[in-house]
């Protein structure tokens, strides 16, 4: 949606400022209006009340935001922030204003059709060992992060699935990015080659059900696709609900016990943006010997972790300071374990829970070594 | 100037970018936006002074700001200037064992306060004003705010023992039992003059606010609600003037115009009490005698569900109903509450067509402070509506005269109201001396006076 079709959302906000303190990790380490939900909705009025232009600075400013979506998890008015953050951006697109590490992400996504710019034949190595089916019931949509950063977590969700009796196809090197950086940053056209791309090649695949380990695919497939493309085919599941329908039906058993006392990360795109909350939990709870302890800010008060390309490159110190306030909250509670269940996640908190001697873990990764099964 | 500030903050928390100007450029209410020159935002007591110092030698004006979220003005930087966001300056100090006062820096939220006491077992009697989960304890006490809970613990001054404040001149004083730099902030009443009362709604034309220190304690468990229903305004403040008179209620408001359906009648009056399991009883039969005497009906349903959602009630009903509004508010004694509601009404009725025509709404409550009452009045409109901005800012003053001329004093008088205070003689003259002699060039929040 552009700018203009938001006007009324924006003319929602009543400037209460309940979205700052406490709530967006950005306004919590830069002090100024302009960086939380009521500056972003204020200052895209000044942009429909024509007070303001677009220009590099405010392009820089405005791509800060994580869209984590907490400030609308605590908006009495539910106003939409990441809708207008997003129809922002868009016109920042258009305008060639959008930081160049943004437009270099999308030259990566057009030539690799990965954010991430490996050459497209690393997409399947991780995959090359155990004769994966291209069509099935069950397709895996394995995502660009596990693909080529964390293949042990994608091979671990082939072996469990296996052990469950599910035979997931994959769609291998026809698989896209999912677009949800490109959504997420503005370049909405580029988002919607690849998602009628992955929608095709899905349907081709013959599958009634599409599970996915990353929450930002999951998000994407589940809530954008329809939204952007229309009613989807085949049912969209993430590896935490299906695990648990498995547990449920006694499909998963858990031999090895671990004894450990974890605590989890809520990924902002799988709780805020999709709802689940209990599924990793119950999951959890169900690994004989594991102990569960909660971090302060949990379930709908997660702290995001920060989005890795974007501060990590634009504002490298930020980037850096997001994913070790996390971890410190976790190595507070005193665990030597933090659980989580998206690859984005991982790869943002991996540095500092190196750095805090914390192990971390994707989910599939923990079941896995619970079944006795081998991500390797 | 502007280097000047950035090496006392660090450039990056100094800016001058058109769209931070912007967003800068209002507070939560509808009046007038205006820009100020740039930004900065301390993080410490010693950066305010500093920059201060630097503002007064450049006689520029200097605007505190902690979240913004007044609802008159009060801290939009009508003639330009630096403005101060005190957010930063966020510590909670609870220093002796037991925690019977808290010291907030100016740029803390009442909910932290609230939680970090809380787990201790304590509280401050107040609750903040309803808009606890953003408004600072420095901005609200510099507009005096009422809080939840003002029908037991009366206005926000009441339960401070002390300030430390930075003066035009960089300066910073601490005031009551700690303007003896060996002692704390534990006692108002002390080393003469109430130094700590000049600021309590001084809207930042004084001084800025560095440091509260609030009263606190024993955390209370229990609550009960209430909500009746009456079938006129007089049975509804005889109501509200029996739980002051006999102390029952933690907080206590009134509903006029518009009576929320589920309690219906002419007036409505909810109350919240807090205490002890037993006290809680106690307090509850009492006021249940005090309704029934006042022909009150018992409406007990409402009554938690609204004070359940106490925050977000009414900030959703306010978004609602607008988004965008103006409100005139003030105290004046509990039982001449009928008599000053009638007149408010007979004004809305004359113009009940043309509003409805223009998409403005109105509400008239009442809130109880110990020993007054606080008439709110607001209208409400969406902000995309030019004509009827018009309309209701002239509805605005047109009301406020009515109201001022009834006796009600205004508390948070921002920009929308300060000029009733010239009215005052010799008040206004004597606040005009002290501004006089503590801004000698008038660089606070100028224009406020
Ligand atoms: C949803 C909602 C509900 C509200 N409910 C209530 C309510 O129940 N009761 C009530 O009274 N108000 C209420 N308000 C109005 C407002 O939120 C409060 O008055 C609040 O206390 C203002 O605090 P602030 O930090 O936002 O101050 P600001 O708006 O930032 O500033 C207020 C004034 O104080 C000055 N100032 C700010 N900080 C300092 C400082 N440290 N030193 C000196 N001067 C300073 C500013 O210049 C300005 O003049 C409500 C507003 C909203 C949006
Ligand atoms: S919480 Fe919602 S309504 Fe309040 S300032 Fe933030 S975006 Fe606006
Ligand atoms: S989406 Fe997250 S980062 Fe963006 S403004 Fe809201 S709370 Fe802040």
């Amino acid at each position: 949606m552009r700018l203009k079709d938001l006007t009324e959302e924006v003319y929602k906000c009543i400037r209460c400022g309940w979205c700052r303190e406490k709530i967006c990790p950005i306004r919590e380490e830069l002090g100024f209006e302009s960086t939380y939900a009521r500056g972003i909705v204020l200052t895209a009025r000044g942009l429909l009340e024509k007070q303001l232009n677009y220009s590099s600075a405010l392009a820089n400013r405005m791509y800060l935001c994580l869209e984590c979506a907490n400030c609308m998890e605590h908006c009495p008015l539910d106003v939409d922030v990441v809708g207008i953050m997003n129809a922002m951006r868009q016109d920042l697109v258009k305008a060639g204003l959008a930081p160049e590490v943004f437009r270099q992400v999308d030259r990566h996504v057009e030539s690799t059709k990965n954010p991430l710019g490996i050459e497209r034949n690393e997409m399947v190595k991780w995959s090359e060992d155990l004769g994966l089916a291209r069509k099935g019931e069950v397709l895996f949509f394995v995502g660009c992060y596990p693909s080529y950063k964390f293949p042990k977590t994608a091979r671990a969700t082939v072996r469990i699935l296996r052990q469950a009796g599910i035979d997931v196809a994959y769609l291998a090197e026809e698989e896209w990015c999912c677009g949800t950086a490109q959504y997420m940053d503005g370049s909405a056209a580029l988002a919607q080659r690849l998602m009628v791309h992955n929608l095709e090649k899905i349907e081709d695949s013959g599958a009634e059900k599409v599970v996915t380990t990353c929450a930002g695919c999951y998000t994407s497939l589940k809530h954008e696709y329809p939204k952007r493309i229309g009613e989807l085919s085949f049912q969209v599941l993430h590896i935490t609900e299906l695990l648990e329908d498995l547990i449920n039906e006694g499909k998963i058993d858990f031999k090895n016990e671990i004894k450990k006392r974890v605590t989890y990360h809520d990924p902002c795109h799988l709780g805020r943006h999709s709802g689940l909350y209990d599924e990793p939990r119950k999951i959890l709870n169900h690994i004989p010997g594991l102990e569960l302890v909660e971090m302060s800010r949990n379930r709908e008060n997660t702290r995001c972790c920060g989005g890795e390309i974007v501060l990590n490159t634009v504002f490298p110190e930020l980037g850096k300071r997001l994913p070790e306030i996390r971890v410190d909250e976790a190595a507070n509670l005193g665990v030597k374990d933090l659980i989580t269940s998206c690859p984005l996640c991982v790869s943002n908190l991996r540095i500092p829970a190196r750095k805090r001697r914390i192990k971390l873990y994707d989910l599939p990764l923990l079941v896995a070594e619970s079944m006795g099964v081998s991500g390797k | 100037m502007y280097s000047l500030l950035a090496e006392i903050v660090g450039p990056e928390n100094v800016s001058r970018e058109d769209f931070e100007l912007w967003c800068y450029s209002r507070d939560a209410g509808s009046v007038f936006p205006r820009l100020p020159e740039c930004i900065v935002t301390p993080k410490s007591k010693e950066q305010v002074a500093e920059i201060l110092k630097v503002a007064n030698e450049y006689k520029k004006p200097v605007i505190p700001r902690g979240a913004g979220s007044s609802m008159c003005g009060a801290p939009v930087p009508l003639k330009g200037g630096v403005m101060l966001d005190l957010t930063g300056l966020k510590r909670i100090k609870i220093q002796d064992e037991e925690g019977l006062f808290v010291r907030a820096e100016a740029g803390v939220i009442w909910t932290e306060i609230i939680e970090v006491l809380k787990q201790r077992g304590r509280e401050i009697g107040l609750e903040g004003p309803w808009s606890a989960p953003s408004a600072t304890a420095g901005g609200s006490v510099a507009v005096g705010a009422i809080c939840m809970g003002a029908a037991k613990y009366g206005g926000l001054g009441t339960q401070i023992l002390g300030l430390e404040v930075a003066l035009a001149d960089g300066s910073i004083v601490r005031t009551g039992s700690a303007a003896n730099r060996n002692n704390e902030m534990v006692m108002r009443d002390c080393n003469g003059a109430d130094l700590t009362g000049l600021s309590i709604g001084s809207h930042g034309t004084l001084g800025i606010i560095t440091e509260v220190s609030l009263k606190t304690y024993a955390f209370h468990e229990a609550e009960a609600y209430y909500a009746y229903s009456f079938e006129s305004l007089e049975d509804a403040a005889r109501a509200v003037y029996g739980l002051a008179r006999d102390e029952i209620a933690f907080d206590c408001r009134m509903f006029v115009y518009p009576v929320p359906e589920e309690i219906g009648g002419v007036a409505g009056v909810v109350y919240m009490l807090k205490g002890s399991g037993s006290q809680i009883q106690e307090l509850g039969g009492k006021s249940r005698k005090i309704m029934q005497l006042a022909h009150g009906k018992s409406i007990s349903e409402f009554g938690e569900q609204y004070y359940k959602g106490r925050f977000t009630a009414r900030v959703k009903a306010f978004g609602e109903a607008g988004p965008g509004w103006l409100e005139v508010a003030g105290y004046i004694p509990i039982l001449r509450y009928p008599a000053v509601a009638k007149e408010i009404i007979k004004y809305w009725k004359k113009r009940e067509e043309e509003a409805k025509n223009l998409g403005i709404k109105w509400s008239l409550g009442a809130l109880l402070e110990t020993h007054s009452i606080n008439i709110p009045v607001a209208i409400f409109c969406s902000e995309v509506k030019r004509d009827a901005w018009q309309r209701i800012n002239s509805y605005w003053h047109e009301l406020a005269e009515l109201m001022y001329e009834r006796g009600v004093s205004p508390y948070w008088i921002g920009h929308l109201s300060s000029h009733i205070v010239k009215r005052w003689g010799p008040y206004y003259q004597l606040y005009k001396k002290i501004k006089e002699s503590l801004d000698p060039n008038n660089i606070l929040n100028p224009g406020m006076l």
